[in-house]
């Protein structure tokens, strides 16, 4: 085992034991069932978790020889982060380290695990592939309430102007391309000829316009249009009134740059004009129709959705997807709500996917035969949050505004023990901004991970902050949202408890505590993820700019604001990605939050299919990925 | 009692049962208000304050909670209650489209706990002491102690993946609805197995038992005819009551068995702030516990001659 540098090795925490001890569903379930249901009691007392103590071993020998030297290396700069400014400090260390050329190789080679899935085989272009989801409801219309997020049908059935090359990590084209006219003041939307809805009739221009102001509300045909969230940025983004120059050809004024990744350019689902002012919003509602990859052929609320193949999709575009059709020719996606019967789908052999289940259900199939496990390496860097707008303690001063405190946050916490107890073990930390696994700042980009998990530094650092004898801070979480968020919340309060960080935990289900965080007002630690798309635009509004919607942890003297401005009136994509990075980095020196990880979410396929997530799940036409295998 | 009685029971019921649905659903609805921002549930975290203003307008969340809910009064009486705030759907049709699933459900869950409750509590009772006697206790006990959520998985496991012989979830053919009924309905099975059995037992050692016997009538009219029919009684107040239970276990059952039902819907609701649909649900499961105790309390007097008879 690696020799660890902390100066509590050998301890275990409490957290730690509870996860050995816990029970996973899949595992009472073949007990109990197994031993009949006389002895259920017996296995609810008597049976433990064998791989959660597998999982646990792990965490004992996986621990990454860099990351031991870094800490090494940390504990030897230890006596100079007692200075009087421990940014520049921190900023010297992490260029010190770059320099050397560190950085993460086991990730990286994780990396190359996920992302390399392919296997030999020939396509089964005639197959039927149905896919255990958890929910499929509401209405067909994309952009009705609540409707545009839905992955049932959004992703799957309708076209985006644009979309983020996950692949290239690049805007490419999609059902058309844009160009910048006027100083930037307009786009040119172009379309690509050819494309049709799925009654035939063309894609045309009029489309566009009919598309935006419908989400904007700008059109009397549909005056309440601005209430889907979703795409109401454009309400703000478009500054007057877009005209149809040709067939396929549309300018849009607007006031910001919606060709950026995550905004309205891949965003905004187009609907077509002809069907919509035909039969009106309403029967839209209940029909929908659109042009995507995939067409509807039935829906049964709640129970399964069919769709087949558009083989008259163009393809050839320039990216992901675009190089050929899709390879099934049916998808079904069937309910299953509960996660232990999506699971009893596969295994008897209802469905072929079931890209939704937690690791503790899907670890036992990594090898067992007939059966694939998935990783979708696309979801949310955790982090928490300090609120530095607001006192914390009763003589009115933040602990957190002192970045010593800060950084000392950062080396409390064994981010790495935690995922490998609690995650699959691929997860990598979080860093900076973006989403590190789909493209988002690499820790190469813009600096090296500096802050590691070292007590001893934390101490330290608590002391030349003059909170030798810690604090106390509410700390608030969201219980339910993803997989283990409340054991990593207990965890993280248990290491920080050990630096004197005494924290009151509370765990709400995500939306009250996204009302309370909104407040900017409530003192304390607040747990929350920053953005799960590559490209940091959406969350750098919502949770770093100073008067963002989340914006608790405020730095207006670190210059991390100008840095946000200069991102944000930068068009030129190069440049744009330059002012990232150093927003990346100076995020992360200046120890802006605690970061903890990115979560992969984990499924599980039949092995006689193929796919590739990439994250591509929770984006546009993640089913177009799934390729049958002739066996 | 003559026609008039059973109508003044009917609507004395019906009054009592109108009140109860409308403190069901003042109370979700002001709870739920009160608790909980419905547009935190709406938006995304880029969502500013204005906006969320215009989406409290849009729907109708905007103002006092006294007004929205006179609002919602007034139009809950016409039974507009607003559209889903996911699907834009009309909220009631939404619950309306998946009542029939539920009831299915419910029926077929209401039927299996009488043809495996009644028969076996009659065998229990008959059968003192005997080993059937014991299987059946035991398997009150069972059914009672054993969560629908565990039960459900048990079967999904033994019988639909070891065994293959009904699918895991879904609906359609009758071989959806088997799993369900039976992980639904053993409860009610168990409770009106227990208490046919101590009812039998009493009824069994009454004098006008006795006297049947004396008189030589064959055991299984006693038992069919004479006994069970005083016995039954309390069995149909109980399964009065049990019919809340049973709709109040199609959110776990529908849930586990991907069963497309109001129980479901309303767990979803739920979970995606949609209280439009949610109250409809209230709603309508209300109004469907209520009817329910009705059509008990009215089928007393066919079920005992004596309350026809003497108005009681």
């Amino acid at each position: 085992m690696t020799e660890q540098p902390s100066t509590l090795p050998e301890r275990q925490h409490g957290w730690q034991r509870m996860r050995r001890t816990r029970l996973s569903r899949r595992a009472l379930i073949r007990a109990s069932g197994r031993a009949g249901v006389g002895a259920a009691g017996l296995a609810l007392v008597g049976c433990g978790d064998d791989d959660d103590d597998s999982a646990a071993q792990v965490q004992q020998q996986d621990q990454p020889q860099s990351v031991s030297q870094a800490q090494q290396q940390e504990q030897q700069q230890s006596q100079s982060m007692q200075q009087d400014q421990p940014q520049q400090q921190a900023q010297a260390d992490a260029q010190a380290q770059q320099a050397d050329g560190q950085d993460q190789p086991q990730a990286a080679q994780q990396q190359q695990e996920v992302v390399d899935l392919s296997r030999e085989g020939d396509t089964d272009w005639e197959r039927s592939v149905t896919v255990a989801v958890p929910n499929a409801v509401g209405g067909l219309d994309v952009q009705g309430p609540g409707n545009y997020t839905l992955k049932w049908n959004g992703p799957l059935h309708f076209d985006r102007l644009l979309q983020y090359d996950l692949v290239t990590r690049e805007i490419v084209p999609n059902v058309g391309n844009f160009e910048w006219i006027e100083d930037f003041t307009a786009l040119l939307w172009h379309l690509n000829p050819g494309h049709a809805w799925h009654d035939g009739a063309p894609l045309t221009a009029e489309d566009i316009k009919f598309s935006i102001d419908r989400a904007a509300g700008n059109a009397a045909y549909n005056e309440s249009g601005s209430y889907e969230t979703g795409v109401a940025y454009i309400v703000s983004a478009v500054n007057g009134e877009v005209s149809v120059v040709d067939d396929l050809t549309a300018r849009v004024p607007v006031n910001t740059d919606v060709t950026a990744p995550g905004s309205t350019g891949t965003t905004l689902p187009l609907v077509p004009k002809h069907r919509i002012e035909e039969i009106g919003d309403e029967a839209y509602n209940r029909e929908g129709l659109a042009s995507g990859p995939f067409q509807m052929v039935s829906y049964e609320p709640d129970i399964a959705v069919r769709s087949v193949r558009n083989d008259n999709y163009p393809i050839g575009y320039e990216n992901l997807n675009r190089q050929h059709r899709p390879w099934v020719k049916e998808v079904v996606q069937s309910v299953r709500p509960e996660p232990v019967a999506r699971l009893a789908a596969i295994q008897a052999g209802e469905a072929d996917v079931a890209p939704s289940l937690e690791w503790e259900l899907v670890q036992e199939f990594v090898n067992e035969p007939g059966y694939e496990v998935l990783f979708d390496p696309g979801c949310c860097p955790h982090t928490i949050f300090p609120n530095t707008r607001v006192p914390l303690l009763e003589d009115g001063s933040n602990p957190y505004r002192d970045i010593r405190v800060r950084m000392a946050m950062n080396h409390a916490v064994d981010v790495e023990t935690i995922y490998n107890a609690l995650g699959t073990g691929r997860e990598q930390r979080a860093y900076g901004i973006g989403t590190r696994q789909l493209g988002g700042m690499q820790p190469e980009q813009s600096g090296p991970l500096t802050m590691q998990y070292d007590v001893a530094m934390a101490l330290q650092l608590m002391d030349a902050a003059g909170y030798a004898d810690g604090f106390e801070s509410d700390f608030y979480g969201t219980a339910g949202f993803f997989s283990a968020t409340d054991q990593i919340a207990l965890s993280v309060q248990q290491y920080l408890d050990e630096v004197g960080i005494r924290t009151n935990l509370q765990l709400d289900p995500l939306p009250d505590f996204r009302a309370r965080m909104a407040q900017l007002d409530v003192p304390g630690l607040h747990y929350y993820f920053t953005n799960q798309s590559p490209d940091p635009f959406q969350m750098i509004n919502a949770e770093v700019s100073i008067g963002g919607t989340l914006t608790v942890a405020e730095y207006p003297d670190s210059g991390i604001q100008e840095l946000v401005e200069a991102q944000r009136s930068e068009f030129d994509p190069e440049q744009r990605r330059a002012r990232l990075n150093e927003l990346a980095q100076l995020i992360y020196t200046n120890a802006s939050w605690l970061f903890l990880y990115e979560t992969i979410g984990t499924g599980i396929m039949r092995d006689d299919l193929e796919w590739d997530m990439k994250g591509n799940a929770r984006d546009y036409g993640g089913l177009w990925g799934i390729r049958p295998l002739l066996t | 009692m003559g026609a008039n009685g059973l109508w003044t029971i009917f609507l004395s019921r019906l009054l009592q049962g109108m009140l109860v649905v409308f403190l069901v659903v003042s109370i979700v609805f002001l709870v739920s208000r009160a608790a909980r921002d419905p547009i935190e549930y709406l938006t995304t975290d880029e969502t500013t304050e204005e906006e969320k203003e215009l989406l409290r307008e849009q729907f109708g969340l905007s103002g006092p909670l006294g007004k929205q809910y006179v609002d919602f009064l007034v139009n809950a009486v016409q039974l507009d209650l607003g559209n889903s705030f996911i699907s834009d759907l009309p909220a009631m049709e939404e619950v309306l489209n998946r009542a029939s699933k539920t009831l299915q459900l419910g029926v077929a869950a209401l039927l299996f706990s009488l043809v495996l409750g009644i028969p076996l509590g009659i065998i229990a009772a008959l059968r003192r002491a005997s080993p059937s006697d014991w299987f059946a206790r035991l398997l009150a006990v069972l059914g009672q102690a054993t969560p629908n959520f565990w039960l459900g998985l048990m079967l999904i496991f033994f019988f639909a993946v070891q065994l293959d012989w009904f699918p895991t979830g879904g609906s359609g053919g009758i071989e959806h609805i088997v799993l369900p009924t039976i992980t639904l309905g053993l409860l009610t099975s168990a409770a009106a197995m227990r208490l046919t059995r101590s009812r039998m037992i009493d009824v069994m050692n009454t004098d006008f038992v006795r006297t049947a016997r004396a008189k030589g009538l064959r055991e299984s009219t006693i038992i069919w005819r004479h006994a069970l029919r005083h016995a039954i009684l309390p069995v149909a107040t109980i399964l009065g009551i049990q019919v809340g239970r049973l709709i109040a276990g199609t959110v776990i059952v529908e849930q586990v068995f991907a069963w497309p039902g109001i129980g479901r819907l309303m767990l979803h609701t739920i979970t995606v702030g949609d209280f439009p649909v949610m109250i409809a649900g209230i709603l309508v499961i209300s109004s469907a516990i209520v009817v329910a105790n009705i059509l008990v309390d009215l089928s007393y007097p066919i079920i005992d001659p004596r309350i026809r008879a003497g108005g009681q």
